[in-house]
């Protein structure tokens, strides 16, 4: 009797929680005691142009930015209504939230304002890769399912060549923020933005030709995983040894600790060297950060936009620093700035229309939009600029075509695109890859500059270096 | 002879780590790379951690390798109650759920809505730093209680394996409720008040710190010497002391085992979770993901200190974690620092402490923690395959999976059939190594990727045609195997698990994520064969009968995956019931009485690891040809966990334990019908899993599998005896051990002699 009442309590427990997922689930975190955290988040976001330091609400989007989003994706104003075109969209919610945001941001406003896609409403079919075995899942799910038009992709770690594999030559795929290998030397479909073959090019051609005076030596802090070592073994190391800049390397891993860091910098050099690269993910950055200013070293630091974003900002914050990211370091993007919003790239659009249909992820309360949530705003938004020219077909021939063969220009990319053409570094095997430029751009006591991007004009062309 | 050869051996290697020690310390360069003030918070942040583990050791014999999770879990409530004000909740059962969830199957129109269990507990807006504290502390002692009524005082007789599990469960299942949460992005942790603002310290042999770094490391080292007076010269301490030696003695001597036990818990993750809060603040942020990460250095810091001595336990602490400083200065500026690609060897500081492991395993082999208990336990029984199941059963569930791969499941469920039949060759070869030998291994995915990159290398660069490199990188594993069989032929238990935890933990770093094997930008392809390969919209007429539904996951590929299976089934379970299988039953349960018998116990533990890594390597090649490429994720030190918590879970003693663990595994049979059908997001796989496994090691150590077989017998005795005696009622938690269990008692480090 015993062992049964403990067997039926076991399932019973385990029943519940597996119910309780669902409840969990189905509902955002609710919270006792207070409404404070799950219901109706008030959401604050970063306001453009001041450093992400004050919060504002949101207003209506002026007809200026409807205007620009109309020319862009080719649409009608108002609101769409009947069938819906479906996407696929797929993503690593666990650590990506912010794409969803942006995508689902972009879905709003063209549903809402732009008269959706030839008329028709958008819908977003989501799948989130967990483990390495959801893209094969995901891949098979979207690949057979004869209502999905196109697959649009977040950022993903874990099973991207399942992914793609099972999509190639089955669905129209618009690869999001590439961050993998596979990502940028996948056939099946096509990255409007430069990725990280580009960025990272781009920063090594930014230290050898812009930073005045030539530096003599770098130090060069990347992730230890096969994207990061990949990055800075084939991308940035072969444009110092051709300009003969002497540069030191460390790699650390994903779960190195700060006082890692702080070692690895210190052992790499970075007090002796003019420039300090970090090709690093956000939590490591916070890492450098905290490392530089334990051993007082002050390289200067060029590094990737993996380096904003909320934690960075609360970081500094916490250690009573004033703007989103720390003073005097450069950054590399795809052009164009979140913090220094223009109309013609569609960054104004983006940030006003983001602020306004955002939703910050679940657990959090403030609405994270300077990370990927730009580059999967825009695609949805390229996405509809593709159906609409073609008159609402969205057949796999019409879409998979126009995707490849588009030129330009992307919404908040800066450049002409020629996709599958790409050649970096003399390395023909970016196949994924449309963008060849990429701006440079730096925070410096308050204040962000264009250095070499879009917004002056003098963007930095990789397939130049 | 023999003898004489590991003297000098030992001998060798003990002057060799002097002279490198002392090298490291002389020469100028490398000193001020070793001795530096990060690799001394480092090392303090590492031995946080050990000391827990050396407590709860002490206390309860419990080798607890989520004890870093524990600390990263203390120090996510401090940090979201200094935050927000909350007090976060873990996933609770809510029953409400089920019956909202059944009215809504039944009624999609409905608007039920029944409450939900909160997620936080609010106490207003951000809180102040002495409650913050005392709340968190409370959550500390409250998870301690938890462990030790809950978890590890039912398994106080339990057998290591049961132990490991329990507290593997734990790593698993803490860290994915915080992901479950919070996600896996870092939460800033602001420093102590006291701390406030950062003071840069300069110390003397250039060693500069900042003020709340320098304050952990002397928090650690006095709290080292304090635990050393407590254990030496309190009453508690000798009693622990006392009790860890010999529970038997103890009992006579009037100290109570048990509330020892309770109360090291309690200490233990008490001081855990202070250390974590500390850890947290002086890295200023906290995440998933880095803090766990300590465990492995922890417990090699731990294995140095013999899992006794605090000193020598942070000792070793400390010197890991200025290792990491000098093997990064020697990575960035020597030229003769091994390379790889167009960089350099990548993962070297992670070899250490397993080189640290290794060394120590070597030389003080004998000398290793054993523990009195009070009480002997058994290992998961591991039943002979009856002749039915042989001649019918296996053909019958065969049949029934190629059925339903070929006619019945749609895309979904074809994957998962692949992906729960990849999961059962690799929990096959878990049966082997722990279920039939009891040699408890966690690199079996880094012998199922090292077959796996082996399989990419081959078929791309050399075209060596299927199936050929199957075989070739199933026999490299295997012989990789039997290297690190080797330090088990000193080691069991426990120490093995470390061992073979340090050794995925570098296998990981240094070879999959070196370039040169994962292929860099062009990752790592592999040549498939048109009939196998899954990304294909493909139907077959089989004997008239339309195989596939012309949708890709191939079909084929799930056959593929169900013809090795079925070889490797019958293979183990012949092996089961061979002499051989006899012979490795009789070592895993008393070594000695095998030896005693003419079993070559070294010869069979040898075996057991080349046979289970073979298999493993089986898993990775197969893996490798279903997904057409490899990559480091898949092979992880994390999946070599995941897959033997649901081995465990499935039943690691038998052949049809591991079938049953197959359908558990991420993306298999079972989380895609409670996904599919339930709506249960896969996000939910750790945390379900990790529960799972606590609760199996608690209350069902003979997993899935075992609870059949004793349904099985229970009905059989029901018809065949219903007036039997009261002995075999079904209540009797003994019923069905006694019918076929192993004469000889099961594997026992009871007061073995050092």
């Amino acid at each position: 009797m015993r062992v049964g009442s403990y067997k039926l309590a076991t399932s019973l427990i385990v029943l519940g929680l597996v119910a309780g997922a669902c409840s969990e689930t189905k509902k955002s975190d609710t919270t006792a005691g207070s409404t404070k955290s799950s219901e109706a988040p008030s959401t604050t976001a970063s306001t453009p142009g001041t450093a992400g330091e004050s919060t504002t609400t949101v207003s209506s989007a002026g007809d200026e930015l409807n205007k620009w989003a109309l020319d862009y994706t080719g649409g009608t104003a108002g609101a769409a209504s009947g069938s819906s075109v479906k996407v696929g969209y797929v993503n690593q919610e666990d650590f990506f939230p912010e794409n969803t945001i942006g995508i689902n941001a972009a879905r709003d406003y063209i549903n809402k304002e732009l008269g959706g896609v030839a008329g028709k409403p958008i819908e977003i079919v989501p799948c989130n890769i967990a483990a390495a075995e959801d893209g094969a899942k995901c891949g098979t799910q979207f690949a057979n399912d004869a209502t999905i038009s196109v697959v649009v992709t977040g950022t993903i770690l874990v099973g991207n060549k399942e992914l793609y594999d099972a999509l190639n030559g089955k669905k129209p795929v618009i690869v999001g923020n590439g961050v993998t290998s596979d990502d940028f030397t996948t056939p099946a479909g096509q990255a409007f933005t430069a990725g990280s073959p580009g960025v990272v090019t781009g920063m090594g051609g930014y230290i050898v030709s812009g930073l005045s005076p030539k530096p003599k030596s770098v130090a060069i802090l990347a992730q230890n995983n096969a994207a990061g070592k990949a990055a800075a073994d084939f991308l940035f190391k072969p444009v110092m040894d051709k300009a003969g800049i002497a540069y030191t390397f460390v790699g650390i891993d994903d779960t190195a600790s700060a006082a890692d860091v702080q070692a690895a910098l210190s052992s790499v050099g970075a007090d002796k060297a003019d420039v300090l690269v970090p090709i690093i993910t956000i939590q490591q950055c916070i890492n450098v950060y905290d490392a530089m200013k334990a051993l007082a070293i002050t390289p200067t630091v060029v590094t990737t936009g993996l380096c904003f974003g909320t934690p960075m900002t609360d970081h500094l914050k916490a250690a009573g620093e004033p703007g989103p990211v720390p003073s005097g370091w450069y950054f590399g993007g795809y052009g164009y700035s979140y913090f220094q919003p223009d109309l013609a790239s569609g960054m104004k659009t983006y940030i006003a229309k983001v602020q306004q249909y955002g939703k910050p992820a679940p657990n959090s309360k403030t609405l994270e939009y300077t990370g990927f949530a730009g580059p999967e705003f825009s695609n949805l938004m390229t996405f509809a600029k593709f159906v609409n020219a073609s008159k609402g077909a969205v057949d796999f021939a019409t879409l998979d075509g126009a995707i490849r063969g588009f030129k330009g220009p992307m919404m908040l990319q800066v450049g002409p695109l020629d996709c599958g053409k790409q050649v970096i570094l003399g390395l023909p095997i970016f196949v994924t890859v449309c963008a060849s430029q990429m701006g440079i751009q730096l925070f410096k006591d308050g204040k962000w500059t264009s250095v070499a991007d879009g917004l002056n004009g003098k963007p930095i062309d990789v397939t130049k270096i | 002879m023999k003898g004489s050869l590991t003297k000098y051996l030992q001998w060798f290697f003990g002057v060799g780590s002097l002279v490198l020690l002392l090298w490291a310390l002389v020469d100028s360069n490398t000193r001020a790379k070793f001795l530096t003030g990060p690799g001394l918070t480092n090392g303090a942040l590492i031995a946080a951690i050990a000391l827990g583990v050396v407590i709860t050791y002490r206390g309860s014999g419990v080798v607890n390798f989520a004890n870093s999770a524990i600390a990263m879990y203390v120090a996510y409530v401090y940090a979201v109650l200094r935050k927000d004000g909350d007090l976060f909740l873990p996933p609770i059962p809510n029953p409400l759920a089920l019956i909202e969830g059944v009215v809504h199957k039944l009624s999609p129109s409905s608007t039920l809505d029944l409450p939900d269990i909160p997620t936080r507990i609010s106490f207003g807006p951000n809180m102040q730093f002495w409650p913050a504290l005392l709340i968190s502390a409370c959550v500390a002692v409250l998870l301690g209680l938890v462990l030790h009524f809950l978890i590890f005082r039912p398994l106080r007789a339990a057998p290591p394996l049961a132990k490991v599990v329990a507290s593997i469960g734990l790593f698993l299942y803490l860290p994915a409720v915080i992901v479950r949460r919070f996600g896996i992005q870092p939460f800033t942790v602001e420093a102590l008040p006291m701390f406030k603002p950062a003071k840069r310290i300069n110390l003397p042999l250039g060693i500069s710190m900042n003020s709340d770094e320098l304050a952990l490391t002397i928090v650690v080292i006095v709290l080292t010497v304090l635990l050393y007076a407590v254990f030496q010269l309190t009453r508690f301490g000798l009693a622990t002391r006392a009790a860890s030696e010999n529970e038997k003695g103890a009992v006579v001597l009037g100290f109570s085992p048990d509330f020892l036990a309770g109360a090291n818990w309690v200490i233990s993750t008490l001081l855990t979770g202070l250390l974590g809060i500390f850890a947290a603040t002086v890295l200023r942020t906290i995440d998933p993901s880095v803090l766990p990460a300590f465990i492995i250095p922890a417990l090699t810091a731990a294995l140095v200190g013999s899992f006794t001595s605090f000193g020598w336990t942070t000792f070793a602490a400390m010197v890991l974690g200025m290792q990491f400083g000098l093997v990064k200065y020697l990575e960035a500026q020597h030229h003769w620092y091994p390379k790889s690609g167009n960089g350099p060897f990548p993962g070297m500081e992670r070899m250490l402490p397993l080189i640290i492991i290794v060394l120590v395993l070597f030389l003080r082999g004998k000398s290793l923690p054993t523990r009195g208990s009070i009480s002997s336990g058994r290992l998961p029984f591991s039943p002979t395959p009856p002749r039915w199941a042989i001649r019918y059963g296996g053909p019958a569930l065969a049949l029934t999976a190629a059925i339903c791969g070929l006619f019945i499941f749609g895309p979904t469920f074809r994957l998962a059939l692949a992906n729960s039949l990849i999961g059962i060759i690799i929990c096959l070869s878990v049966v082997v190594i722990t279920g039939y030998v009891g040699q408890i291994s966690l690199a079996q995915m880094a012998f199922a990727g090292i077959s796996a990159f082996l399989v990419a290398k081959m078929t791309t660069e050399h075209n060596v045609p299927f199936p050929i490199p199957i075989l070739i990188g199933a026999v490299v594993a295997m012989l990789v195997g039997v290297l690190v069989a080797l330090p088990a032929l000193r080691v069991r238990g426990v120490n093995l698990a470390i061992v073979t935890l340090a050794f995925a933990v570098a296998i990981d770093k240094s070879v999959f994520g070196n370039s040169s094997v994962n292929g860099g930008f062009k990752g790592a392809a592999v040549k498939v064969p048109k009939l196998i390969a899954q990304p294909r919209d493909v139907q077959y007429n089989i004997l008239g009968f339309i195989a596939g539904d012309g949708k890709q996951p191939n079909p084929m590929t799930a056959m593929f995956c169900l013809v090795v299976v079925v070889i490797l089934c019958y293979a183990v379970a012949n092996l089961r019931r061979s002499a051989t299988g006899r012979r490795l039953l009789a070592t895993r349960s008393n070594e000695r009485a095998a030896a005693a018998a003419g079993v070559n116990v070294s010869g069979m533990k040898i075996l057991a690891f080349a046979v289970s890594a073979f298999i493993a390597g089986v898993g990775g090649a197969v893996s490798a040809y279903r997904f057409g490429s490899v990559t480091p994720d898949k092979f992880s030190y994390v999946q070599s966990l995941t897959f033997f918590a649901f081995a465990y879970l499935g039943g690691i003693a038998s052949v049809f334990g591991s079938i049953s663990g197959g359908f558990l595994v991420a993306g298999g049979l079972v989380f895609t019908v409670l996904s599919e059908k339930f709506g249960v997001p896969s996000e939910y796989t750790l945390i379900l899993g990790g529960l799972g496994l606590i609760i199996a090691s608690v209350r069902n150590p003979e997993g899935i599998a075992g609870a059949v077989r004793h349904l099985g017998l229970s009905l059989r005795r029901r018809r065949a005896a219903p007036d039997d005696s009261a002995g075999d009622a079904p209540g009797n938690p003994h019923v069905g051990q006694h019918d076929s269990a192993p004469t000889i008692s099961d594997v026992q480090e009871v007061g073995a002699p050092s």
